[in-house]
C-alpha cells in the first residue's frame, strides 16, 4: 500500500484534533506585529494575536515559509512516506505555493511530490486538505488523491465579511474588491473568494445586514454537504449564522474554527466566514485500493 | 404671401401681419417660440415662487424656461431658412425639449411640443385646426406620461386649453383665434388650481407649472399679434446650467484627451509598501503625455498617455503591484464616444463601443461630499444636481455616453428629477433602468443593495425594494411663512421635513431634528447618517449629534461631509 503524506499551511484554520487524527503536516507562515515575528499559530495562538492585533497601533504584516523549511519538511516526510502531496493557499493570495513548488524542484527524483494550489484559503483550503487525507489514510495512491483534491477545490466555496477594507488594502490582498474602497461612509462589505482573489459581492452599511446577506448568500448554494464557520476572536454572529443555516446543514457537520493570525492580520478584527463544501465527487472503481 | 427674413421681423410687411393671425410657415414658428421665451423670462422667478412647500427646491419656472429655450435652440440649429415647414420646425423643437427636459414640468412640456409636433406632421403650416388637435394630442400624452395624474396641475390646464381650442377651431380656424381661446380657459383653469388641489389651496399658490404653461401661450398669442420679441444671447441667460459632471478617476477621462490624441490612454492602480511618489511620478511623466499620478505611498493612481503601454506596466511593477490595469486605444475610444454621443439622436444608431457586462451605477446630487459618499457607496458617476439645479436629460445621457457599461441603473435622488432619468431610456442604446429614488439617503440605501453576483433586473429589484429601508430627513429654512399639514412656519425658520413631507418648524435647529426624528421610527433603525450641508453652522452637526446621542443611545451615528446647497442637514435613518 503506497504511503502519501499530506502537507498543508497553517492558513488552511483546521483545527488540532482533525490535523492530528488525519497526519496533516502543517507548515507554518509567519506574521510580523510590532516589530515581533512569529511562527503562525505555534509561537502564537489566534487569541494572542487578536488581543496585540486590538491594541496595537501598527498593521501586521506576513510572509510565506522559505523554500528552505519546505524542503525540510519534504526531505523528512520522504524517509517515512512513498509520496506527496502539498495543497496551500492560493498563489494569487501568498507566495507559499511557489515556495512548495521550488522547493519540490530542489529534491526532484527523490519521491513523487505533487503542489497544488487551492485557490482560496482558511477551511476552503482546509476541506481540499481534508478530502486528500482521508484517502491518504484509506492508501490510496498519489495521482488518486491529487484528482480527488483537485475536485474538492472545485466544491468548495468560500465567503466573507469584513468589519473594515483597511486591512485587506494595507495587506495588498484586495483584489478586485478594490473598486469598494474608499468610502466617506460607514460600509461592511460581503466579499468572496474566486479563482484565489477577494471579489466583492455586495456593499452593506450595517453589520447585521452583512450578516442577512452572508447567510442569504450561503443558502444561494444549491447543494452543502459541510459547513465551516470561521471567527476572529469568537465573533458572536458566528452562532446567529450557525443557526440561521441549521435547515441547510446539521449542526454535527459544521466546523468551527478561528482564522489564523496570518489570515487575521489581513482580515482586521471582526471578519466573519463561512465556507461551503458541497461534498466528495464519487471515485471511480478502478481507483480503489 | 409671407416674406419674412426679407424685411427683418421687426418691420413686418402686413401680408405678413395678416398671416401671422391665421396660420404659421415653419420660419413664422421661429420667430412665435422666440417670442414665447423671451415673454417667459422676466416670470422665471414668479413661477419659482409657486411652491407648494416653503423649501429650496424644484424650482418650476427655471425648468420650463430651460426646456423650452432649449427646444427653440434645436429648432433654430435645424435652420430650415425661409422655406422652413412647419412640422420640421415643431419636430426639432419637440427634439429639443426632450433633451433639455428638467424636472417634472419640463419633460411635461416636452409632452405637450410632443404632442403638437404630431398633429402637424405632414402639414407646411400651423393653423387654428391643427393647433386644436395638436393640444388635444399633447394633452393625451401627458396624461399617460404620469403614472397617477392629479387634477389642479399642468395636466388640467393643458386639457381644459385643448378643449377650449377644439371649440374654438370649430367655428373658426385662424390661429389666434384659437390660441386666444386656449389661452383665456388655461388663464382660467390656473386660478381654479387651489379649488381642485388641496395642498394647493393650503399653501395659498396656483399650480406653478399650469401658470407656465400660460405664461407661455401667451407669449405665443403675443406673437399672433403682431408682438415679435427677440431671446436674449447665450451671455446674458439668467440662469446658470449645472457644470460639468464629475466622474471616477479611471472612468472619465476625456478632460484629459485631445481631439487629435492617439496612442493607449494607460490608467491603473499601484499598490506597494513604501512607494516613492515624487519618483514614480517623474518617470510616469517621461514615458508619456498628459500624465496624472494621485495617491500616498500605499496606494497611487496612474493615467498616462503613451505609445507603449507595456513599459509603462514594466517600470510600475518595478515599485509595487498592479491593479485595475485598463488600457484603450484612444483613436477608436473617440470614435466610440463620438458614435455614442451620435446614437442619443433617436434616428442613428451607434455600434457597441466597449464590450462589458458591468453595469454602471449612475446618481444625481449636488455638493463634493454627498457627491463623495455616492461614489464611495458605488455609483459610477454622479449628475451634479438636485432639487434646486434639477439635471437636463441631456446632461444625463452626456454622463451616460462617457462610461464603458452598456447597462445603466440610474438613481435619480429626488422626485422632480425621476420624470427626466425615465426620458433617458429611449435616447441611447444602452439598456437603462431608473431606481426611482426620491433622496441621497434613498440613493445610499440603493447602492448599498447592489449585489455584485446579480444580473441587471435582479439589482433593480433589491434597489428598488431598500428605497423603502430607510428614511430621509432634511433641515432647511422656510423660504416663506406657511401653515402646511397642520405645521405653523414663519419665513427664515428652521423647517425639518421627513420624506419631502413637512413635519416641524422652530427656532432651534436641534428641537427640529429631534422633532422629525421621533416621528421616524428611530427604535427601529440601526444607523443615523448625517451630511452636512453649506449653510450649516460650524457647530450644528456636532450638537445634533449629540443630542440624538443621547436621546436614542442604540443609534449608531456618523456624520459626514455632504456640502448639500440650501439644506443645512440632510439625515438617512436605516
Amino acid at each position: 500500500m503506497p504511503r502519501v503524506a499530506v502537507v498543508t499551511d497553517s492558513t488552511a484554520d483546521l483545527p488540532r484534533e482533525m490535523i492530528e487524527a488525519y497526519d496533516i503536516h502543517v507548515v507554518p507562515l509567519t506574521v510580523h506585529i510590532d516589530g515581533e515575528v512569529f511562527e503562525d499559530g505555534v509561537s502564537i495562538t489566534p487569541a494572542e494575536f487578536m488581543r496585540r492585533l486590538t491594541t496595537t497601533t501598527t498593521f501586521p504584516t506576513t510572509s510565506q515559509p522559505s523554500v528552505g523549511r519546505f524542503q525540510e519538511v519534504f526531505n523528512r516526510l520522504a524517509e517515512e512516506y512513498d509520496a506527496i502531496i502539498s495543497i496551500h493557499i492560493s498563489s494569487r493570495l501568498s507566495g507559499t505555493y511557489q515556495s512548495a513548488l521550488l522547493a519540490r524542484d530542489t529534491i526532484n527524483g527523490r519521491l513523487p511530490i505533487s503542489v497544488i494550489d487551492s485557490r482560496s484559503t482558511s477551511m476552503g483550503l482546509g476541506f481540499p486538505v481534508l478530502r486528500a487525507a482521508k484517502l491518504a489514510q484509506a492508501g490510496y495512491d498519489l495521482d488518486t488523491i491529487d484528482r480527488a483534491t483537485r475536485q474538492a477545490i472545485e466544491s468548495t466555496h468560500a465567503v466573507f465579511l469584513v468589519d473594515t477594507l483597511e486591512y485587506l488594502r494595507r495587506g495588498g490582498r484586495i483584489g478586485r474588491a478594490a473598486e469598494i474602497v474608499g468610502t466617506v461612509l460607514q460600509l461592511k462589505p460581503i466579499l468572496r473568494l474566486e479563482e484565489g482573489v477577494v471579489v466583492p459581492h455586495a456593499r452593506t452599511r450595517t453589520r447585521p445586514k452583512a450578516t442577512a446577506g452572508l447567510i442569504e448568500l450561503v443558502r444561494d448554494f444549491p447543494r452543502i454537504d459541510q459547513l465551516a464557520i470561521l471567527t476572529t476572536n469568537g465573533s458572536s454572529d458566528a452562532e446567529r449564522v450557525a443557526d440561521a443555516l441549521a435547515d441547510r446543514c446539521p449542526r454535527e457537520r459544521m466546523i468551527f474554527a478561528e482564522l489564523s493570525p496570518v489570515l487575521a492580520a489581513h482580515v482586521g478584527p471582526g471578519a466573519l466566514g463561512v465556507v461551503v463544501y458541497e461534498g466528495d465527487a464519487p471515485l471511480s472503481i478502478e481507483e480503489v485500493p | 404671401m409671407t416674406r419674412e427674413g426679407a424685411r427683418g421681423v421687426e418691420h413686418p410687411a402686413r401680408g405678413e401681419e395678416v398671416d401671422r393671425e391665421r396660420r404659421w410657415s415653419g420660419a413664422t414658428l421661429i420667430g412665435a417660440l422666440e417670442t414665447a421665451v423671451a415673454h417667459f423670462e422676466p416670470h422665471v422667478t414668479a413661477v419659482n415662487a409657486l411652491n407648494v412647500f416653503p423649501v429650496p427646491d424644484g424650482d418650476t419656472g427655471t425648468n420650463m424656461f430651460l426646456t423650452i429655450q432649449a427646444a427653440v435652440r434645436e429648432a433654430q440649429r435645424l435652420n430650415h431658412g425661409s422655406q422652413a415647414r412647419a412640422d420640421e420646425v415643431l419636430a426639432g423643437a419637440a427634439h429639443g425639449a426632450l433633451m433639455g427636459a428638467r424636472g417634472n414640468s419640463g419633460v411635461i412640456l416636452y409632452q405637450i411640443l410632443a404632442g403638437i409636433a404630431e398633429s402637424c406632421q405632414g402639414a407646411a403650416h400651423l393653423d387654428g385646426r391643427v393647433l386644436a388637435a395638436g393640444l388635444r394630442r399633447a394633452a393625451d400624452l401627458a396624461y399617460r406620461a404620469v403614472v397617477n395624474p392629479v387634477e389642479g396641475t399642468m395636466l388640467t390646464v393643458i386639457r381644459a386649453a385643448a378643449e377650449a381650442a377644439e371649440i374654438a377651431a370649430a367655428k373658426d380656424s385662424s390661429l389666434s383665434t384659437v390660441l386666444a381661446a386656449a389661452l383665456d380657459t388655461a388663464e382660467d383653469t390656473v386660478r381654479r388650481t387651489p379649488e381642485l388641489l388641496d395642498i394647493l389651496r393650503q399653501a395659498g399658490v396656483v399650480d406653478a407649472g399650469g401658470q407656465g404653461l400660460a405664461i407661455l401661450l401667451a407669449g405665443l398669442q403675443r406673437f399672433a399679434e403682431g408682438t415679435t420679441l427677440s431671446i436674449p444671447s447665450d451671455e446674458t441667460v439668467p440662469v446658470s446650467t449645472a457644470p460639468a459632471a464629475e466622474m471616477d478617476f479611471l472612468d472619465h477621462l476625456d478632460e484629459l484627451h485631445d481631439a487629435e490624441e492617439f496612442g493607449y490612454c494607460t490608467n491603473f492602480l499601484l499598490t506597494g509598501d513604501n512607494l516613492p511618489v515624487e519618483e514614480v511620478r517623474r518617470r510616469i511623466t517621461e514615458l508619456g503625455t498628459s500624465a496624472v499620478v494621485v495617491g500616498d505611498k500605499t496606494m497611487l493612481k496612474i493615467h498616462v498617455h503613451s505609445e507603449h503601454p507595456g513599459t509603462i506596466l514594466e517600470i510600475a511593477l518595478g515599485y509595487g503591484e498592479l491593479h485595475q490595469v485598463r488600457i484603450d486605444n484612444m483613436t477608436a475610444q473617440t470614435r466610440a464616444l463620438l458614435e455614442d454621443r451620435h446614437a442619443a439622436h433617436p434616428t442613428a444608431v451607434a455600434p457597441s463601443p466597449a464590450d462589458t457586462t458591468d453595469i454602471a451605477l449612475v446618481a444625481v446630487a449636488s455638493g463634493d461630499g454627498l457627491t463623495e459618499a455616492l461614489r464611495g457607496m458605488g455609483a459610477t458617476a454622479v449628475v451634479p444636481g438636485g432639487p434646486t439645479v434639477n439635471p437636463s436629460t441631456e446632461e444625463i445621457l452626456r454622463v451616460i455616453a462617457a462610461l464603458p457599461q452598456r447597462q445603466v441603473i440610474l438613481l435619480p435622488n429626488d422626485s422632480n428629477v425621476i420624470p427626466t432619468a425615465r426620458q433617458v431610456e429611449r435616447l441611447t442604446d444602452r439598456t437603462i433602468r431608473v431606481v426611482p429614488s426620491r433622496s441621497v439617503p434613498q440613493g445610499i440605501s440603493a447602492l448599498a443593495a447592489f449585489n455584485f453576483d446579480s444580473d441587471l433586473e435582479e439589482n433593480v429589484a433589491s434597489m428598488t425594494e431598500a428605497l423603502g429601508m430607510v428614511r430621509s430627513l432634511a433641515l432647511t429654512r422656510a423660504t416663506r411663512s406657511a401653515e402646511i399639514d397642520g405645521v405653523r412656519v414663519e419665513q427664515g425658520q428652521f423647517i425639518g421635513l421627513l420624506d419631502d413631507r413637512l413635519r416641524a418648524g422652530g427656532e432651534d435647529p436641534v428641537e427640529v431634528v429631534l422633532a422629525v426624528l421621533a416621528e421616524a421610527d428611530p427604535d427601529q433603525a440601526e444607523l443615523l447618517t448625517v451630511f452636512v450641508g453649506e449653510p450649516a453652522s460650524p457647530d450644528l452637526a456636532g450638537r445634533v449629534a449629540e443630542a440624538i446621542g443621547d436621546a436614542y443611545p442604540n443609534l449608531t451615528i456618523e456624520v459626514a461631509a455632504g456640502d448639500q446647497p440650501h439644506y443645512d442637514l440632510i439625515i438617512a435613518l436605516e
